[in-house]
Parts: structure tokens; sequence; C-alpha cells
């Protein structure tokens, strides 16, 4: 593995890696290990881009050298989690029209029937890539090709905790009422994020995700017992 | 103690939520984590203590027991019932006393500490609001009218009593004017090249350091907007979400730079011109909308210097503070 470090100003360094790394299976693994893993004296976060990685270290405790040097050191002790270690989740999900309002769009955009996009959306398996943007929103990969949708052109102000949007070929989880642009298409009854819990974020970097389609009915007992 | 008027923003914060971005989860804090240190020491607090971050325009706060307090930062013409407060000195209070706020004289953040610290329940390890999430601090919120905020004690406490009366001694150590961030807002802001300097021409470069630059009205504890002759990416580039942090400078692409602040989200997707040196983030918390902004490339090494001589300079009131305690 071909690392490059540079320093992002005086108290970070960014870890970029080499294309094939990238695209190899083992990028998201390897983020989730360092993530994991528990970083050397001085540093104080790592926070894992799409494709790089960010260390935050103590600028009083060491130059940007030496940071380089210890982290260096660390990245290549740092192994490479193995394929028994991947974690499948399933998550269910709700496609009801009133929990879904950009369902129609995506459909008529891609000639699709609502069931149709329902079907191949949760025939695919997912992969998380990333946690970011918000507290525990996963970034999910594998979406299939035929629903690949522009973000919506005018965000909406409100969106629902649990709701299931598409951007591009992502798949994301909005894990807190924020604004946004995902279209979304469904919405599940799981809490994504819980403070009371450690790690707080229910997925985490590599773990593979299914989903469950479930009735509103359904839903809204879950929700209930959520409750 | 109650809040009697809530002002324009008056959040409980400390460090911030540290160690949870690979979550997602935003890291906040006070914006000018140099007078939050100093507020705490100046107490005999220990460093780190849940303190009132006060905007602009400042509350009113009616105090139900007896304690010491201490303000820092960003001068908002303090007053304890009718007499002037000086900023950087401890100063008791009584049940009934109230502390109110006039016309921001200088700076744009004042923090009030108190004896033992403001407590509310920690959220993954911090005080701090988070406004956006509504998390951590006093019900995730500004403070509003009616609000009743409990303090706190710490060990030790009982012992600074000479401490506190000491304080209002002539002798008291004075806090340099180079130690108070509200002071220092009128000189260039130094940065280091961001991880896309590179796709930045040199003429879109050449204006970020020549050119001076407005901090607009929308600016809040997320970032500060800035209004200038727009900076041009060489080529338009779709950028992969990466780390962002306090101080990170991005530019959409209308051309118009934004400083991310303390609240920012943890990863971002618009290209990094710059980031501001850690030594001037405080300057940069205290400065207000309307004010005008430059920027100066620095090196590495200018940076950690200018970092270790802010350090330095608290060492010395520190180590005047502990000598005193005793």
């Amino acid at each position: 593995m071909e690392v490059k470090i540079e320093a992002y100003g005086d108290s970070a360094l960014l870890v970029k890696f080499s294309s094939d790394f990238l695209h190899s299976q083992n990028r998201v693994r390897f983020f989730r290990r360092c993530i994991e893993r528990s970083l050397p004296t001085g540093f104080l976060e790592c926070v894992p881009g799409m494709t790089d990685l960010t260390f935050y270290y103590q600028p009083l405790q060491y130059s940007f050298f030496s940071a380089r040097k210890e982290l260096l050191r660390w990245l290549a002790e740092t192994p490479v989690i193995t394929e028994e270690d991947v974690r499948f989740i399933e998550i269910p999900i709700c496609y009801h029209s009133s929990l879904a309002p950009d369902l129609d769009f995506v459909a008529a955009s891609h000639h699709l029937s609502t069931d149709q996009v329902i079907a191949l959306h949760s025939s695919s398996v997912y992969e998380v890539q990333m946690i970011g943007f918000a507290p525990g929103f996963p970034y999910l990969s594998g979406l299939p090709g035929q629903l690949a949708t522009p973000r919506r052109a005018t965000p909406r102000l409100r969106i629902s905790p649990g709701s299931v949007g598409i951007a591009g070929t992502m798949t994301g989880i909005y894990t807190y009422e924020t604004p946004g642009g995902w279209q979304i298409i469904g919405r599940t009854p799981w809490v994504l994020f819980d403070t009371q819990r450690n790690p707080p974020s229910l997925l985490q970097l590599g773990d593979r995700v299914q989903w469950r389609p479930i009735s509103l009915d359904e839903f809204m007992s879950y929700m209930e017992m959520m409750k | 103690m109650k809040i009697i008027k809530p002002g324009l923003l008056t959040t409980i914060q400390d460090a911030g939520r540290n160690g949870w971005q690979r979550y997602g989860v935003v890291v906040g804090g006070v914006m000018d984590s140099l007078s939050f240190r100093i507020a705490n020491r100046l107490l005999g607090n220990p460093e780190g203590l849940a303190v009132l971050e006060i905007t602009l325009q400042g509350p009113t706060i009616q105090f139900e027991e007896f304690t010491y307090c201490v303000l820092t930062g960003a001068d908002l013409s303090p007053r304890l019932n009718c007499q002037t407060i000086t900023l950087y000195r401890p100063f008791p209070v009584h049940p009934g006393d109230e502390l109110s706020f006039n016309y921001p004289n200088i700076g744009c953040r004042t923090y009030l500490a108190v004896s033992g610290g403001f407590v509310v329940t920690e959220v993954l390890g911090s005080r701090s609001t988070y406004l956006r999430s509504a998390m951590g601090g006093y019900k995730g919120r500004k403070l509003q009218e009616g609000d009743r905020l409990q303090t706190g004690t710490h060990e030790g406490m009982d012992q600074l009593c000479n401490f506190f009366q000491f304080s209002q001694t002539k002798r008291y150590p004075l806090v340099s004017q180079t130690l108070n961030p509200s002071y220092q807002t009128y000189r260039s802001i130094r940065f280091l090249p961001g991880p896309e300097w590179h796709l930045f021409n040199h003429d879109a470069q050449k204006q970020w350091q020549e050119q001076s630059f407005l901090v607009m009205p929308q600016s809040d504890r997320m970032g500060y907007r800035l209004q200038g002759p727009p900076i041009q990416l060489t080529k338009a580039e779709e950028m992969l979400s990466s780390a962002v942090t306090m101080g990170t400078v991005q530019v959409p692409s209308d051309g118009q730079p934004i400083i991310l602040m303390a609240d920012r989200q943890t990863t971002g997707g618009y290209p990094r011109l710059a980031q501001i040196i850690t030594a001037d983030l405080p300057v940069l918390a205290q400065v207000r909308p309307g004010d005008k902004l430059r920027f100066q490339l620095c090196s590495l090494e200018e940076a950690r210097s200018a970092l270790m001589e802010q350090e330095r300079q608290l060492a010395n009131l520190f180590w005047a503070l502990e000598w005193y305690k005793k």
C-alpha cells in the first residue's frame, strides 16, 4: 500500500492513497480499522473521507515532520480487516408514498414504475463507504445503476430522521431532522444514531446493508415500540 | 442563576465533542478557545469547565447564590448592578445581583465563567450546545428568558477564598492585551495552503492574499461567509467528501469563500483553498459581521512558533496565578 502524507494546516495530516488501493475492496476495511485502533499519543482524531484519511494531532507535541514519521509507523502496522469480519445488517424500510415524497419522481425520471424502483432498491447489497455530513449519516454504495438520480434542485427544509434518500449513485439515511437535498424514497423506523450508545452510530464503515421492505402498519408499530 | 433577558445568542459551551468526528459528530464548542481557557484559569477552575458564550448583545442574568465569576474576550460593556466590570478580573456576586451588558465595545464574543463551571448533562463527553442537532448544552438550545442554570463545585474550591480576595487587589496579574484576541482583529489572519490550493490559479491565489474580504451578516458559529473578488478554480472539479475543520477555507462555485468555524460539519465537498493557522483562530472568533479581513500566507514553522509563543505567554500567566493561589 502506497501512501502520501501532506500537511493540512498546522495540526492535521492528510493521507492519500494510490488509485489501485482506492479501487480495491480493502479501502473501506482499512479505513474502518484506522478509526477503531487507538491512535499514537498526541493524535486526536482520525476522520475518513471518501478516498482519504485526515489525522488531527496536537501541534505543540509534534512538528509536521515528526507527526508524519509517527503516523507512517502507525499506518504500517495497521492491518486490513479480513472478509470474515464484515457485518451484514438488515434494515427495515417502508416505501409507502406518505414516507417517500420523491419516489414518484425517481420512478418517472427512469421510466420505471414505483414497484420496480422498490424491487431494484431492495434487491441490492450495499456497503457503508463513509459516515459524515451529519452525526451517523451513512453513505452507502451499491445502488443499482438504473436508480442513480441527482440531488433535488431545491433542498427540502425538513427531512425526518430515518428517511432514506438517493443522491447520484449513493444511498444515505438521515439521522437527524435536517434540511437536505437527497431524493427521499422511503423511511426506516430504526434509530441510526444514539448518543447513549458506544459507538453512537449503528452503522460502521464497511458494513454490508440489505433493505427489508415493510408495510406502513409495520412501520407504525415499530415507531410505537421505539417510543 | 436566572436568565432575565437572553441577549442575541447565549449558549453553554466547553472544549467541544472531541473524538467523535469519525461518526460524523460535529465538534462544536467555544469559538475563542484562548479566552475560554483563560476564563477558567482565572477562577482557579480546571481548564475545560463549561462557560457561557455571549455574542455581541449580552444577556441580563440574576444571581441566586454567592459565587465568583469572570469575563474574558470581547468587551460588551458588562455591568454588575450599575457598576462597570473589569474584564479578566474575577468578581464576587451575591443573591439578587444583576449582570447586564451595554453596547458591544470591542470584539464579538465574551465568555462568562463561574466558580465550578455550568452544569448540564454531558452528551458524548461535552456540555457544548450544538444548535443544529439540538444536542447538549441547556436543552440543546440558546438560553431564553426564565432559564435557570446550575453551577458546579470542584475539588479545592474551598481553599480559593484568599485567592479571590487577592483578585480584588491591584497586585492581581493583568492579562496582557496580546492574550485578548478582541484587540487583534485589525491585523491580517495567517494561513497555510489548503489541500486544494494548487487547483486555484496564480491570479486567484494572489487575490486571496492581496484583497480584503467582508464578513457577511449570514456568518455564524458554523462558518463565516466572505464577500470579495470571486476566487475561481482553474477548472471546475468534482470533489469527493473529505475532512474539514475549524479554519478551513472552502470555495463554492460562486467563488465567495467560507471560513468554517466551531460548528462546522466533519466533512465537506468544496475545494479547500486555505487553512487558517491555529494561533489565529481565536482572533477570527472575535471578528464581527461587517468587519474586513485580510489574509497572509505563512510557513509551517511560523505557524508553529506563533502557537508556541501564545502557549508560552499563557504558561507565564498560569504560573503567576498558581503562585498567588498558594
